[in-house]
């Protein structure tokens, strides 16, 4: 049988005993990484939002102990290649999962959704907003260029303003992010696909508007840094 | 059992060190006793190959077949270093665009390949002295290194007969060599400015596990830099007092540049430093600096290692008062300014307690021991320095693993075709932090193959692995079909497996001859010095105590000596200085009590 063929049937390579570990229950030896785990049940964590971060990272630790590649180099070819690939899902799962916004992500790409990307459209409700802090930094700039101190701290009392409302802002979406993933967290079982779709909708909507708002941040973040 | 080393390849000097059996890190130094290798490499038809201490006493005779610093050059091509070398006193050979090659008398040599020789060098050292077989090492390279320079690192040790188990970031490896790890927890900046380049390293620290939280550098930035700064203040001033134009003259551009560094040195320790410098015919040129003077032309350079200090800590979400240690390392952290500025920049006074030229190699051999099984309680967990990328419509680079991702890391791409009947997909695959292609640094190009479909059939994932060297592997699967596509992916820069294979091969034919001239080179600088120290003792009062029998056998064997050395068999060589030896025995007892007797003795052509 081919270690693909073990694999689906959940077999280790080495002792075909029946595991579904990262080390073979029977002779220990590490097993070929399973692509279609996510990056949740890697952890062996549910399928939710809130985690404890702590816990993440002490699991993290935990696990980068037992299948780090430095602990292979002198084994088979290729133990040492599970060892790099299950300890680089490590690496990816835990950047993805410590991360709320990246998690929160994640989370809905596992659902089917599409992930938020670069393309983000402008949210409605901050095109005032938005439009005025165009307008300063454009000012902004020209002061700078034509070296008019006066103005240019004007203008960046101004923009600095502006960013701390965009903060609140962020900040509040945040929150209102974590309150509805809470709902989606405790969702029973049986709850019917349109509520989940519902919840999914609005998660993605506010992600949607912060990564649109983090953008605007860190171009605020490059007019002032040197 | 066989012992697994930790190499540090230096753009200066390169060092091997191991872990003894009580468990501490040693250097280990070479036969005289010397523990840094100058990676200088020197070939040329009258004196063979030469290596470390024999090939940098040639860089002012015969500038133009010693090579120093060619770490430089490491994956990189010409296009990349046209600055360097215009300063440097070397050629380099039509067709480098990929991959730099030198000319060397009458072979061209590529970086690896100089590379490779120093660490066969170190290799033979460390054997010499542990006296069993070194097959296995683990090489630093400098964090801020590019997946192409990472890979030639690796080329290197494949050519020096050296299986690469670790290629360590030299930051993160001094953090382990500093002891750090009795610490239960913090967080560690490291600030490294060696020979020629410059990292800077965040670290947490936790129960001794070393991670790396963000990493920033200027691979282009070190020491070097230093001397030229002084070089070129010297040449200027010889021009305008002298009328002397010295360019071109690399003999004495090489003289120039020793003064340099001696005066960076002294000017390090000291607060003024004079020179002289005999410039025969024309006179001399005398001048007195001063520190203050020095650190005004190196301002500007030193001022460069701020901004990627500031990104690391950016990235790493920290301020500089978060910092609870700093630790120095390379060789330039000697200098007083950059001390200065790094107390500035984290408002603490940094470690220097450890040789800052000898605590990556240890670092490297810690590393060793724990990837040889010996101790479980430290592990390193390194980030991969730039973003990884594809090239998408419009020249847009795609960010597909960020900077500072913890590796080994991966990313799956899932690519599929545009036409029907599309049998290939072109990938460029790029490294860099910028928005375009072309201000990206291009690692290759494949092209899947896929079955001819209509299109937006085809389905082909694409996995790109950063591995625990920060080196890319990508591979490929056909979703339908689930069978693995293979990729044979171009590199942009460096050697192909093919190149590397043909090298190692054609190095056993090299590495034959090498020993033979090689011994013949040693045998005749020992007699050399042996003459010279013997012309000397003649000399001497007490060479008058000599019977008129022993001075004759003495002359005789000199002369039989001198004859051996014109011939090109050097065990005739070493057989004629052992029949001088015996003779001039008496000589050497009548000196007992003279310092040329310290010249007879320890007969070190370097020193004579």
């Amino acid at each position: 049988m081919s270690q693909e063929a073990r694999l689906l049937e959940k077999q280790c390579w080495n002792c075909t005993t029946l595991t579904d570990e990262h080390f073979c229950t029977s002779c220990e030896r590490i097993q070929l990484l399973d692509l279609s785990t996510n990056y949740f049940s890697f952890f062996k964590l549910p399928i939710k939002f809130h985690l404890n971060l702590k816990e993440l990272e002490n699991k993290f630790y935990e696990l980068s102990r037992k299948f780090h590649p430095d602990f292979f180099s002198q084994a088979s070819e290729q133990e040492r290649r599970y060892s790099t690939e299950r300890t680089s899902m490590l690496n990816d799962a835990y950047r993805t999962l410590k991360e709320p916004l990246k998690r929160a992500n994640y989370l809905l790409r596992l659902q089917g959704f599409k992930a938020i990307g670069q393309e983000t459209k402008t949210p409605p409700d901050l095109l005032a907003e938005i439009f005025e802090l165009n307008e300063q930094l454009e000012e902004l700039r020209y002061a700078k260029k034509s070296k008019d101190n006066t103005l240019f701290n004007t203008l960046k009392t101004q923009v600095l303003d502006t960013e701390k409302m965009l903060k609140e802002r962020a900040n509040e979406l945040i929150y209102n992010l974590n309150s509805i993933f809470s709902l989606w967290d405790n969702l029973p079982n049986n709850s019917s696909l349109e509520e989940k779709k519902k919840l999914l909708n609005n998660i993605s909507d506010i992600l949607s508007k912060i990564k649109y708002i983090n953008n605007l941040l860190e171009n605020i973040e490059e007019e002032f840094d040197e | 059992m066989p012992k697994v080393v930790g190499i540090d390849l230096g753009t200066t000097n390169s060092l091997v060190a191991y872990v003894d059996d009580s468990g501490k890190p040693q250097i280990i130094a070479d036969k005289e006793g010397r523990r840094l290798l100058p990676s200088v490499v020197h070939y040329s038809k009258e004196k063979g190959l030469l290596v470390g201490e024999s090939a940098k006493a040639l860089l002012i005779p015969n500038p133009e077949n010693t090579i120093y610093s060619v770490k430089r050059f490491m994956g990189r091509g010409i296009a990349d270093v046209e600055e360097d070398l215009s300063l440097l006193y070397f050629s380099v050979a039509k067709g480098s665009e990929q991959v730099i090659r030198f000319n060397l008398a009458d072979k061209e040599l590529t970086p690896p390949e100089i590379s490779a020789l120093v660490l066969k060098e170190l290799k033979k050292q460390a054997e010499d002295f542990l006296a069993t077989d070194v097959k296995q090492a683990v090489i630093t390279v400098p964090a801020y290194f590019n997946d192409a320079q990472r890979q030639a690192t690796k080329d290197a040790g494949k050519l020096a007969g050296l299986e690469v188990l670790r290629i360590v970031n030299e930051p993160t490896a001094a953090s382990l060599a500093y002891g750090l790890d009795k610490k239960d927890a913090g967080i560690i900046a490291v600030y490294d400015l060696g020979g020629g380049t410059f990292d800077i390293s965040i670290l947490n620290l936790k129960a001794g596990i070393f991670e790396v939280l963000a990493t920033n550098g200027d691979t282009h930035l070190g020491g070097d830099d230093f001397d030229q700064k002084l070089i070129n203040l010297l040449i200027s001033e010889i021009k305008e007092r002298f009328g002397l134009s010295l360019q071109g003259n690399a003999e004495v551009l090489q003289t120039i540049r020793r003064f340099a560094i001696e005066l960076k040195h002294r000017l390090s320790q000291e607060e003024r430093a004079a020179i002289e410098i005999d410039l025969g015919d024309y006179g001399s040129y005398q001048r007195e600096f001063t520190r203050a003077e020095f650190e005004e032309l190196i301002r500007d350079l030193v001022e460069r290692t701020i901004a990627p200090c500031k990104q690391a800590l950016k990235d790493a979400g920290l301020k500089a008062s978060n910092i609870d240690e700093v630790v120095m390392v390379g060789g330039s952290t000697r200098i007083p300014l950059v001390r200065q500025r790094v107390k500035e920049l984290f408002k603490r006074e940094p470690h220097i307690d450890l040789n800052p030229d000898e605590v990556v190699a240890l670092g490297a051999s810690i590393q060793a021991d724990i990837m040889t099984g010996h101790r479980k309680d430290m592990l390193l967990l390194d980030v991969t320095p730039l973003s990884l990328g594809i090239e998408t419509i419009g020249n847009v680079m795609t960010k597909i693993i960020h900077r500072n991702s913890t590796i080994p890391a991966s990313a799956h791409e899932m690519f599929t075709t545009y036409v029907d009947g599309q049998t290939g997909v072109d990938i460029h695959v790029l490294q860099g932090e910028r928005e375009f292609v072309a201000d990206c640094r291009s690692l290759g190009r494949f092209t899947l193959k896929v079955p001819p479909m209509p299109a937006g059939m085809a389905r082909v994932e694409v996995k790109f692995l950063i591995d625990a060297n920060g080196i890319l592997n990508v591979t490929a699967k056909d979703v339908r079909t689930g069978k693995e596509n293979s990729i044979d992916v171009k590199p942009s820069y460096g050697l192909s497996e093919e190149q590397v294979e043909q090298m190692l091969m054609d190095s056993i034919e090299f590495a034959e001859t090498d020993v033979i001239e090689r011994l013949l080179v040693e045998a005749r600088n020992e007699v050399d010095s042996v003459l010279r120290a013997s012309a000397k003792a003649l000399e001497t009062q007490a060479a008058k105590n000599l019977s008129s029998e022993e001075r004759e056998k003495i002359d005789q064997a000199i002369s039989e000596l001198k004859k051996a050395t014109e011939g090109k068999d050097h065990r005739v060589i070493r057989a004629s200085l052992k029949a001088f030896n015996e003779v001039s025995h008496h000589l050497a007892e009548l000196m007992m009590d003279n310092a040329v007797e310290l010249a007879l003795k320890h007969k070190k052509v370097s020193e004579i």
